[in-house]
């Protein structure tokens, strides 16, 4: 009993423990870069003062700590801002800033969700903002940098229940964070948002046609990246899209194009009306949990269903005939299947349809009144077919002894 | 001294750096603050749907607008728009049915005279769907599907009639349908958030000829009530079971009394997730039909452990008049959509049900009229599935299953529960963009317990002794099928085209042996001989199916499937069956 009770609270204490959040991995060791949980108890606007790279204003503030490095021969230190350093001739190019490497300061806590939330922000800001008010700078598309978010959050703007740019935590965690990059151009694509403006009609494409999980991403973690299928809704439109930038032209995007059996277009670069990417041969199977969780989604292709969410498996299974419900199923094949697997059946059939056709002289028995005393090259093959049907006691053995009965 | 002193103060305010009146920072863009609020905003736009925008990049205000759109065409509900209020879909086919003689004698060797069977047989059919959303009333959505079959009965004039009556004649392939009818499947009504409080929300009420689904799948005429909050969803039901196939005059009237309940508690969504959710099902009803089946109780109760988003392992447990009946544990994983992998454990006990789940008939002996399945045998079923999707092009599936029966002895073994191997899988992958082809095959090896003294020696012209009722000696020793299928698509609602092909060969447990030896016969036969007698059977067969739209409303669909001839059926040439469709949507 106390092993049982041992169990039960082992597989609790297990099943509960994966609420727990993974905590992100210390960056590796690098001398040649600043360690920002060395620094941690200065505070972030000591060195990230607005807009300029720390360290520019003639190495200001680190020598206050460094001053001894400074002073000395070029060593270690240096390598953090500058590539290399010499003093015949003074040269000291420095290293790109930002570093553009897996672990940087992601703001975290920033949610797109709060911010396009329109109803939240009018209530609690007085405004709300759009894509372009922080993704557009100088005309053209840009990542926000701190000047734009200041636009909002500077002390001076008095926004009573927002994070003003002085607390650095409102956005960031302290430390450094794995860069979460989740990117649907990389590799040989190639893409420009200023070609994606306005459809071939002149119609305006929205910024959510394709982000279509910004305005919910609860994180700047959780940020997801647009999906293929989201080109594919345009580029397979004619409407929409020239001919020659269609997604059968693999150019369109791909600056080089494989020549092997992968370089078939993926499916989800097919259109909608294809079959859906998770619609694969294990989902003709186990398709019952994406169902129900989406009944809506499967009213969308399979017409004869209502559309509604709820309990709707019989729209399906009522009219759709399984791939093996051959020619041959009826006659020959499915009463295996029901010895095999009999819960499969009942997913769709109760025992009248089992009665309805077993009620009925089969073909083999010919005319009436002929297959009595002409049946036995048949029953020999497989004596259990006629079993199913007949009951022993009462048809066979008005004939035929019972050879192993108890 | 003092005007030195005050000369050099003004001269060191002149040379002070100059005030920094100039932001570090951007200032707010002259739109905060102006934008309309959203009701307002969408107001506007649903007034004039041409001030859509026309360069700049718009967010979320354009969000409301979008929802009085059409749909993206990059969504699935291009196909079919879900928010129209009325959709409509009906059909009407024609299907022949037939095969011919080959003129060779049957394996009873008896040569099949043309008036036996009907060797052709068509009938009529369609169907007919049609739901509503907000047609009316805002919260009410419908649902209607029902089907009809025109036929004429099989029949042929008897030959020892001296007046030439004719007499009902099987059909060329077995149809579970001997009359014309109408029948309804589905037609309910349904009301969600209808009341005035907030807190009802999740209460819908759905009523009419429905299915509900509790511990399984159940059509009845009824009501069903259900709360579906996130963290509670409950259900009770009420009605009288609806009678399937009433196409068929065999059919029982199954009108029998059912109540039930079910109730979910999901503590994933509670402000503190815990991975676990707890389901019960309940259902109790009286008699199926007369003198078939007492009224039972049915309940299930399930723990659903999702450890991860993906990872599922869920435990249930099902009775039977309280008594334990079916345990079920599953585990399933999903990896990005497209790798699946399920593992089912499944324990039937001898309290489960013999025909379907609600007829937990428990006397071996009684059998159903023309289907007797034998006693319920206790089994493990243990099963295994995983596919995955490689390069997004290559679809592949695998699965393999294992019954045992858990009997000791011949007697308790049934050929209906028989321990089974199987192993199965497909691969599917694109040529090119519009074209797939497919292989799959399916290996099932039955585990026979048939014996040399078992075995009934064959002497001829003579009713040989049978076999103990249901032996686990008889049946299939297995089968192996493979299979193709290429497959042309251009879209849903536009054309698709598929063949396919297949082919089986079925092994048959030999039960008898050769009695007769060089003229004598020998009771004691040597099962090595050959009797003559098939122990397997090879066929073949293929489906060719187009599907072809005009416009988005009609659609037109032709089938025409065969098979090759059947070893064990010599008689005849095979089946063959021709089904056309006409089909409107709106």
């Amino acid at each position: 009993m106390a092993r049982s009770h041992l169990f039960l609270i082992a597989v609790l204490v297990i099943g509960c423990s994966s609420a727990r959040t993974i905590e992100t991995p210390t960056p590796p060791i690098d001398k040649t870069r600043l360690s920002h949980s060395q620094h941690a108890q200065i505070k972030c606007e000591t060195c990230h003062t607005m807009g300029r790279r720390p360290g520019s204003d003639d190495h200001k503030p680190c020598d206050g700590c460094h001053k001894q490095a400074f002073l000395s021969a070029p060593g270690e230190l240096c390598k953090v801002c500058h590539t290399e350093v010499s003093s015949t001739p003074l040269v000291a190019p420095l290293r790109p800033y930002p570093v553009e490497d897996l672990w940087r300061a992601e703001p975290v806590r920033f949610a797109h969700s709060v911010h396009m939330d329109f109803s939240q922000m009018e209530s609690r800001v007085g405004f709300h903002v759009v894509c372009a008010d922080c993704h557009v700078r100088d005309g053209a598309l840009a990542t926000p940098n701190h000047a734009t978010c200041a636009r909002c959050h500077a002390p001076e703007t008095q926004l009573e229940r927002a994070p003003t740019m002085p607390n650095c935590s409102g956005c960031h965690k302290h430390g450094v964070n794995q860069r979460v990059r989740k990117r649907l151009i990389k590799g040989d694509l190639q893409f420009d948002h200023e070609h994606h403006r306005t459809d071939r009609r002149g119609n305006a494409i929205r910024c959510e046609q394709c982000h279509t999980q910004s305005a919910t991403s609860a994180s700047y973690t959780d940020h997801a990246a647009p999906t293929v299928e989201r080109c594919v809704g345009c580029h397979d439109d004619t409407d929409r899209v020239p001919h020659e930038l269609r997604m059968r032209v693999c150019e369109t995007c791909h600056k080089e194009r494989t020549q092997t059996l992968t370089s078939l277009a993926p499916r989800n670069h097919l259109p909608a009306t294809e079959r859906p990417l998770d619609h694969t041969l294990a989902f003709r199977r186990d398709h019952a949990e994406a169902a129900e969780r989406d009944g809506a989604r499967c009213g969308a292709c399979h017409t004869q269903m209502s559309g509604n969410g709820r309990d709707a498996c019989d729209e399906c299974h009522q009219t759709m005939r399984p791939s093996d419900h051959r020619i041959t199923f009826r006659e020959l094949d499915h009463g295996t299947e029901a010895a095999a697997d009999r819960d499969r059946c009942a997913r769709c059939h109760v025992i009248e349809f089992c009665t309805a056709c077993h009620a009925q002289r089969p073909r083999s028995h010919g005319f009436p009144g002929t297959f009595t005393t002409d049946h036995g090259g048949m029953a020999r093959v497989n004596p259990r077919a006629c079993m199913t049907c007949h009951d022993q006691e009462t048809l066979c053995l008005q004939c035929h002894m019972l050879r192993g009965a108890p | 001294m003092r005007w030195l002193l005050v000369v050099l103060a003004l001269c060191a305010t002149a040379n002070a750096e100059p005030p920094q009146l100039k932001l570090t920072h951007e200032p707010p863009p002259r739109s905060l603050k102006m934008r309309p609020h959203r009701r307002t905003a969408a107001a506007a736009t649903n007034t004039d749907a041409t001030a859509a925008p026309t360069a700049a990049p718009e967010g979320p205000a354009a969000t409301v607008a979008a929802s009085a759109s059409p749909p993206d065409p990059g969504d699935a509900g291009s196909v079919r728009d879900l928010r129209r209020p009325i959709s409509v879909r009906f059909n009407f086919g024609y299907v022949v049915d037939g095969t011919a003689l080959t003129g060779d004698p049957n394996l009873n060797q008896h040569v099949v005279q043309g008036y036996e069977f009907a060797q052709l047989r068509a009938y009529a059919l369609g169907e007919g769907y049609a739901s509503s959303r907000g047609v009316l009333w805002p919260s009410l959505s419908t649902y209607f599907a029902g089907r009809f079959q025109l036929m004429r009965r099989t029949v042929s004039a008897d030959p020892n009639d001296m007046m030439g009556h004719d007499v009902q004649v099987a059909p060329p392939i077995a149809n579970w349908f001997d009359r014309s009818v109408f029948a309804t499947r589905s037609g309910w009504a349904e009301v969600q958030d209808f009341l005035p409080y907030k807190r009802l929300a999740p209460l819908r009420l759905r009523g009419g000829n429905l299915y509900t689904y509790g511990p399984w799948p159940l059509h009845m005429w009824g009501i069903v009530a259900a709360w579906e909050g996130k963290l509670i969803r409950g259900s009770i039901y009420n009605g009288f079971r609806a009678s399937d196939y009433a196409q068929s005059a065999a059919v029982d009237k199954n009108n029998a009394l059912i109540a039930g309940s079910s109730l979910r508690l999901d503590l994933r969504n509670l402000t503190t997730p815990v991975p676990f959710a707890i389901s019960g099902e309940f259902l109790t009803f009286t008699d199926v039909a007369a003198g078939d089946n007492a009224g039972s109780n049915h309940s299930l109760i399930q723990l659903d452990w999702r450890p991860r988003k993906d990872v599922a392992l869920i435990g249930r447990v099902r009775t039977i008049n309280g008594e334990l009946a079916n345990e079920h544990l599953q585990l399933r994983s999903r990896y990005k959509q497209v790798t699946n992998f399920v593992f089912d454990a499944i324990h039937r006990r001898t309290t489960d049900w013999r025909w379907d789940p609600s007829v937990p008939q428990t006397d071996p002996l009684v059998a159903k009229r023309y289907l007797d399945l034998g006693p319920v045998v206790p089994q493990l079923l243990v099963s295994g599935r995983a596919g995955t999707l490689i390069k997004e092009n290559i679809d592949l599936l695998l699965r393999v299953a294992y019954a045992n029966d858990l009997v000791t002895t011949d007697l308790e073994r049934s050929t209906f529960a028989a321990s089974y191997l199987e192993v199965g899988g497909g691969i599917e992958g694109r040529l090119r963009r519009t074209v797939g082809v497919g292989l799959n095959g399916l290996s099932r090896q039955t585990k026979r317990h048939g014996t040399v003294a078992t075995q009934i020696p064959d002497i001829p012209n003579e009713a040989d002794p049978l076999p103990f009722k249901a032996a686990s000696s008889l049946g299939e020793e297995g089968f192996t099928e493979l299979g193709t299928t290429v497959r042309l698509s251009l879209g849903a609602r536009r054309f698709s085209a598929i063949v396919e092909i297949y082919g089986r060969r079925t092994r048959y447990a030999p039960v008898y042996c050769a009695a007769l030896q060089a003229g004598v016969v020998d009771p004691n036969c040597m099962s090595d001989l050959d009797t003559g007698i098939p122990t397997s059977d090879l066929r073949g067969g293929g489906r060719a199916t187009i599907d072809a739209w005009i416009g988005n409303g009609l659609r037109l669909f032709a089938s025409y499937e065969l098979s090759s001839r059947l070893d064990l059926q010599r008689e005849i040439y095979g089946f063959k069956s021709l089904r056309m469709m006409v089909e409107g949507v709106y």
